[in-house]
């Protein structure tokens, strides 16, 4: 398993794990609920107090995008791990659009927009970069 | 020296190295919780402007506990009356910061920013009832930390990158090399 692959996997591991905290907090929230279910929220003096913040419905898509990505990175499908790389970008500019707003449907907070440029970003990256080391090689190999 | 003594010091030196690599990927993260908890509570689209809250009033405290007059008059004739413009390049930057920390993706040039940022917040609320001043310090020392260590290389996707950047000929692989 190639480095980039493997970061691949680690990320949408990571967005998963926080997907699923996110739910268990939420658990008792409507499915949409403006404002959702907080992490760590009793350690806001710790520097991982009220990172993300997730109504049902967040947690899900987070948990839906993390598993492309994760299968994509699996199975060597660039496609897939660009797909939630651009549903993780289009979560982002949903915190812009409703974070602080009644329809806040992904129940998110500014730190989500940290969390989901991350994931948009470091999944793009890395899938373009195995695009690139894949080119290299098939030219090599020519 | 001897061979055990030799043996020992090199085993020192690995754990050195270790303990190195370890610290410098528990910095980075530890800088990028501090952004991302920041991002948190800068809540759109007034930013506490209407109530006199959030954002809103520590921005204020520049002008009312002031730390350093030019700093004062730019917070109180270019940024209080584009405040909500000022509100939505902190959340983003603050964002930004917290995303590309933890990922370890460009590092350098986001330690740079998180400097001119921690910097920013440190001129205004440094004098602020109940702000502890020495934190936007030490901010400002752990985002320099990260710079100069190049943090995004240890548990980072600099890490992973580099070797493709290194080898590519196209320029926004060779400007994230620099930057990383």
């Amino acid at each position: 398993m190639t480095r980039i692959r493997r970061a691949e996997l680690v990320l949408a591991g990571l967005a998963i794990v926080i997907g699923v905290c996110g739910l268990i907090v939420a658990r008792d929230l409507g499915f949409a609920a403006a404002s959702g279910g907080v992490l760590f929220e009793r350690s806001d003096d710790m520097i991982w107090g009220k990172l993300f913040q997730f109504s049902p419905l967040g947690a899900i898509v987070t948990i839906a995008l993390a598993s492309v990505a994760m299968l994509g990175a699996w199975i060597r499908q660039r496609t897939l791990v660009l797909v939630a790389a651009g549903g993780f970008a289009i979560c982002a500019l949903q915190v812009i659009v409703q974070f602080g707003r009644t329809d806040n449907v992904l129940g998110v907070r500014g730190g989500n927009l940290a969390l989901f440029l991350a994931m948009a970003a470091g999944l793009a990256a890395l899938a373009f970069a195995d695009a690139g080391e894949a080119t290299d090689s098939g030219a090599t190999a020519g | 020296m001897t061979h055990t003594e030799l043996s020992d010091r090199a085993a020192t030196d690995a754990q050195g190295t270790t303990a190195m690599r370890i610290a410098t990927f528990l910095l980075r993260i530890g800088v990028a919780c501090v952004w991302i908890q920041g991002a948190g509570w800068k809540v759109p689209p007034d930013f506490g402007e209407d109530a006199g809250r959030g954002l809103y009033r520590f921005t204020h405290f520049a002008i009312s506990h002031e730390v350093f007059a030019p700093w004062t008059w730019f917070v109180r004739e270019l940024v209080l009356p584009n405040f909500q413009v000022f509100g939505w390049l902190v959340l983003i930057s603050e964002a930004a910061l917290g995303a590309f920390l933890l990922l370890g993706l460009a590092t350098r040039f986001w330690a740079i920013i998180g400097v001119v940022q921690a910097t920013a917040i440190m001129l205004t609320v440094s004098n602020a009832p109940n702000e502890f001043g020495i934190t936007y310090w030490l901010l400002i020392i752990a985002n320099l930390a990260v710079f100069a260590s190049a943090a995004g290389r240890v548990g980072g996707l600099d890490g992973v990158l580099r070797p493709a950047w290194a080898r590519s000929t196209g320029r926004v692989a060779r400007l994230l090399g620099r930057v990383s």
